[in-house]
């Protein structure tokens, strides 16, 4: 597709067509297998190429290849079954605990292959933290929820800076204010969508530098969805974050990127906004508009 | 040709007529539930009223109102005052004079005899052990309840049948007239049987005492749940966390359910042969009888514990795992906790049953006859359901309502480690 | 090649998209027909004509406020993404040319009924012929585009684009005729600047019919057809 000509008729100028607005200057054609869109980023926290996932017999993640910005929010999205919370789970390696997966192909963390050897599968998970569907807050205090983790990384040289880290925790996680007069209560007696705070705050208590969210707002009403997404804006300041999730108005608010599962194959990857207005796969375009199924 | 669909109105009529039929169901259902519960009940009130109509009489002894003279002569003829002496005097004729002064009319060696037999032969030793441990009585006179024969013991509690001829009476003619006599002049009283609870085993009725029992059924105890419990719940979280599931956890997961319905005899017999036989430890120890009864509850915990394990939700299990801890700092730190109130609700049931285990005991030797109380877990012991065991057989008519009290204390035995043990257990669950 | 608004699973949607496509497809219509009437009352000059071209005008208006309204509501219920989106953006913007478009050809109307009122400045014959034809070019142009908006075809689409350059053209020697003849004779002044007015109106009809043109190109994905007039390969692969 070439450039056209700026032409002068009758005292109109004419725009010069062919150019997508995010700059790319030629549409890929749609080929079978291979992902439409850019799936890199430049200077990414994670690189992923060729991932494949068995679960036994089952091939449940088809050779995807992706890109994790910095101080970034990436959607992933797909219909039930399509792989996307499978392929979340290899980024921290939470797949090493069930029996029959298997995880092939290169998944770097700044560089540095999560599966080698050398790489210590609990160091990986202090780095990398999960959020999950079902708040689970552990049956202890809510003090004891967010001190477990620096606890045993050994974070805290002793009480009063474990004290510090759990008070600046809950403050970023946007809870300090509620609970502040009762951490010794039991973190099961918060509401759910405290709940999935409290989550929150144990698993940014260690640092992390990625923070996996599985559908971290389905079980929560559209206000505590809400507070959790403006939470989300301030924490990709400091760490990367990937949000798998079914509802694509909370993928559209959230994320700078989007990527698109379907039955274990990465179909397109982009810029949010362009996606949601003017996605280039078939596939995707009848997923976001409701004409799948 | 297919139903036609129904409207709601039409469904509605369908369930209304079922509806009756479905509510007298369930109040049947709720009926039988009753009536278990109920039959249950009586059948357990029926047990308790057997026991203690039979066993609270053992909590009361007979003794005799006695004025003791303490003859230096008799005690301490050399006049030295010396333990050894003090010992070696002749207590049994302080008591016989005693009697005599009381009954200043008895003649006659039979007579005599009979006489002396209303007052047990124990009684002696408790002025000898009074004597030496206080020699300034040497001299004085003093008036003391001293404790009476067993048939006197019988009499007392109305288990003597006077119409009897007497040659089939445990007492004669003579003797019921005295003791008619000191009852009259309120000499003759029931009082608490403090014996009962601080003596060892012994071949008179009025002597024996459960603590001996006592002791050696703690001894057994403390020392099986010591050794159970922390073997039972480290093998269960081994096997439900770290073992990996093949043929061998299979086969090792049949075995344990087995063990658990092994006859119990059948693990005093591995003791018999084991840990006696060719470990050479002393029979009837306590420590034997633990080790016997660790491998009787075990099979239990284990179970109950695994069974703990995997109720623990693993939303739990992922979240830990995902903060990075490792995997035993995830199953100590947070599935044990949890799992913690069902392995102690295994443990209370192992614990009961070994409580009232006396088979296995009997095999490794703690049917023999113990006088002493045991000190340590090496002192050949006995434990109460081996007790309950031998008074039950033994001839004497006063070891019936011994039996029945040893029975009752068994059960307040068991009361108070259930109690303990679920005060445990409920502390657990309100902490999390 | 044409897009399709259905096939989605919730139906109802497929039918509100539907319904509001249709909603402004009838106003398109409506509007043709007024731009018609509108210049065959100036070119005859008939009075009556003008008449019926203003009642019809509320019909317009109407269409307008009901259209924009089920949009709003639409995106409010449905909240379309991608395709969708713009769809109900792209109806948006024809309705609003379709409105203008009628706002032009009232002015041709309400010309008629000033001026014969007054008295004033009648068109020529010359002048009435020119009309026509750039009235029927007019006509042409958004009838092409209507037809494009009503297939959701980004190729007829495009068509538009050729004949906007003959209008523009038309256009041009018109208006060069009609200062000819204004040069020629003073008192005719008045008259040609009036004339030119109007003619500038149907020209503005042209450019309406071509932005609405646009906008079917917008739902297609592609921002900009008329510039090239080539459909771009994006639509080849996604419209089959």
């Amino acid at each position: 597709m070439d450039t056209a000509v700026e032409v002068e008729r009758g005292g109109i100028n004419l725009k010069p067509s062919g150019r997508m607005p995010d700059g790319d200057v030629a549409l890929a054609p749609i080929e079978a297998g291979k992902t439409v869109g850019n799936i890199e980023v430049e200077d990414p926290i994670f690189r992923c190429r060729d991932v494949d996932v068995y679960y036994g017999a089952k091939h449940a993640i088809k050779k995807v290849g992706i890109d994790v910005g910095k101080s970034q929010v990436l959607a992933m999205i797909g219909p039930s079954g399509c792989g996307k919370s499978t392929f979340l789970r290899c980024l921290n390696r939470m797949n090493d605990t069930i029996e029959g997966a298997r995880v092939e192909g290169s998944i770097l963390l700044d560089g540095k292959d999560i599966h080698d050897k050398k790489q210590d599968v609990v160091q990986l998970r202090a780095r990398v933290g999960m959020v999950f569907q079902k708040p689970n807050p552990f049956p202890k205090s809510i003090y004891e929820n967010v001190a477990y983790g620096p606890r045993i990384h050994g974070l805290a040289a002793d009480r009063v800076e474990l004290d510090e880290i759990v008070h600046s925790s809950l403050q970023r996680a946007g809870l300090w204010e509620e609970v502040k007069d009762r951490l010794q209560h039991p973190g099961t007696s918060l509401s759910g969508g405290q709940q999935q705070r409290l989550c929150i705050a144990r698993t940014i208590a260690v640092n992390p530098e990625v923070i996996l969210m599985d559908e971290p707002c389905s079980a929560l009403d559209p206000i505590a969805t809400a507070r959790i997404e403006d939470l989300m804006e301030e924490l990709r300041q400091s760490c990367a974050i990937v949000i798998v999730t079914h509802s694509m108005q909370q993928a559209a608010r959230v994320s700078q990127r989007t990527a698109y599962f379907h039955l274990g194959d990465l179909i397109e990857v982009g810029e949010t906004d362009r996606i949601f207005t003017n996605p280039r796969h078939k596939l995707t375009e009848d997923y976001i508009t409701g004409r799948f199924g | 040709m297919s139903k036609p669909r129904l409207t709601p109105k039409e469904t509605q009529a369908i369930v209304e007529r079922s509806i009756r039929r479905r509510y007298w169901a369930e109040r049947r259902f709720r009926a039988y539930g009753f009536a278990a519960v109920t039959a249950g009940m009586a059948f357990l009130v029926y047990l308790f009223v057997v026991i203690f109509s039979n066993g609270l009489g053992a909590f009361r002894q007979t003794q005799v109102q006695l004025d003791i003279y303490y003859d230096p002569a008799v005690i301490d003829p050399a006049g030295t005052r010396k333990p050894d002496d003090l010992q070696a005097g002749d207590y049994q004729a302080l008591v016989r004079s005693a009697l005599k002064a009381r009954f200043p009319e008895v003649e006659g060696r039979a007579a005599s005899r009979e006489l002396t037999r209303l007052v047990s032969g124990s009684a002696s030793f408790a002025l000898q052990k009074r004597i030496t441990a206080d020699p300034s009585l040497i001299g004085t006179r003093e008036t003391r309840w001293v404790l009476a024969g067993d048939a006197v013991d019988l009499f007392m509690k109305g288990q003597v049948d006077r119409a009897l001829p007497e040659a089939e009476r445990p007492l004669s003619d003579l003797q019921i007239g005295w003791l008619d006599k000191l009852k009259a002049e309120n000499a003759l009283e029931l009082r608490f049987n403090k014996t009962f609870m601080t003596n060892g085993d012994s071949r008179e009725p009025e002597n024996a005492g459960i603590w001996g029992a006592v002791a050696g059924s703690f001894y057994t105890l403390v020392l099986t749940l010591l050794l159970s419990f922390p073997i039972g719940v480290a093998a269960a979280i081994y096997l439900e966390e770290f073992a990996r599931k093949n043929r061998w956890t299979d086969i090792i997961e049949v075995n344990i359910n087995n063990l658990a319905a092994v006859p119990s005899i059948v693990f005093g017999l591995l003791g018999l042969a084991v840990f006696i036989g060719f470990f050479g430890l002393p029979r009837s120890a306590p420590l034997v009888g633990a080790m016997v009864l660790t491998l009787l509850t075990l099979p239990t915990i284990i179970i109950a514990s695994r069974a703990a394990l995997k109720a623990v939700p693993p939303s739990i299990r992922e979240a830990a795992l995902g903060m990075g801890a490792s995997k035993i700092q995830m199953v100590m730190h947070h599935v044990l906790p949890l799992a913690m109130p069902g392995m102690l609700t295994g443990t209370i049931i192992g614990m009961a049953r070994a409580l009232g285990e006396s088979a296995p005991l009997l095999m490794i030797g703690m049917v023999a006859f113990i006088v002493d109380i045991p000190k340590g877990i090496t002192d050949p012991s006995t434990v109460l359901p081996v007790q309950v065991y031998l008074w039950s057989d033994s001839p004497e008519r006063g070891f019936v309502e011994k039996t029945s009290g040893a029975i009752i204390v068994l059960l307040a035995f068991l009361v108070v480690m259930n109690t303990t043990a679920v005060i445990l257990r409920k502390r657990f669950e309100r902490r999390w | 090649m044409a897009l399709s608004l259905e096939g989605h699973t919730a139906r109802a949607f497929d039918g509100d998209l539907s319904s509001l496509h249709i909603q402004a497809v009838a106003m398109g219509a409506l509007v043709i027909e007024q731009v018609q009437l509108a210049v065959n009352a100036y070119s005859g000059w008939d009075r009556s004509l003008a008449t019926v071209v203003l009642d019809r005008e509320r019909k317009v208006n109407l269409y307008d406020t009901e259209i924009e309204e089920a949009a709003l509501q639409l995106i409010a219920r449905r909240q379309p993404v991608a395709q969708d989106l713009r769809a109900v953006f792209a109806i948006d913007k024809v309705v609003t040319e379709l409105e203008r478009a009628a706002d032009e050809a009232k002015k041709l109307a309400l010309t008629v009924l000033a001026e014969s009122e007054m008295n004033g400045f009648r068109p020529g014959a010359a002048t009435a012929r020119e009309v026509r034809q750039l009235g029927r070019l007019a006509v042409v142009m958004t009838r092409t585009a209507l037809e494009a908006f009503d297939h959701l075809d980004p190729i007829a689409a495009s068509a538009v684009v050729e004949q906007d350059l003959e209008m523009d053209a038309e256009y041009a020697a018109a208006l060069r005729r009609i200062l000819t003849r204004a040069m020629e004779d003073a008192r005719q002044l008045q008259a040609a600047i009036e004339a030119a007015f109007i003619m500038r109106s149907l020209e503005r009809i042209g450019d309406h019919a071509r932005n609405i043109a646009r906008h079917v190109g917008f739902i297609g994905g592609d921002f900009d057809p008329t510039a090239t007039g080539v459909l771009p390969e994006s639509l080849a692969s996604k419209s089959s």
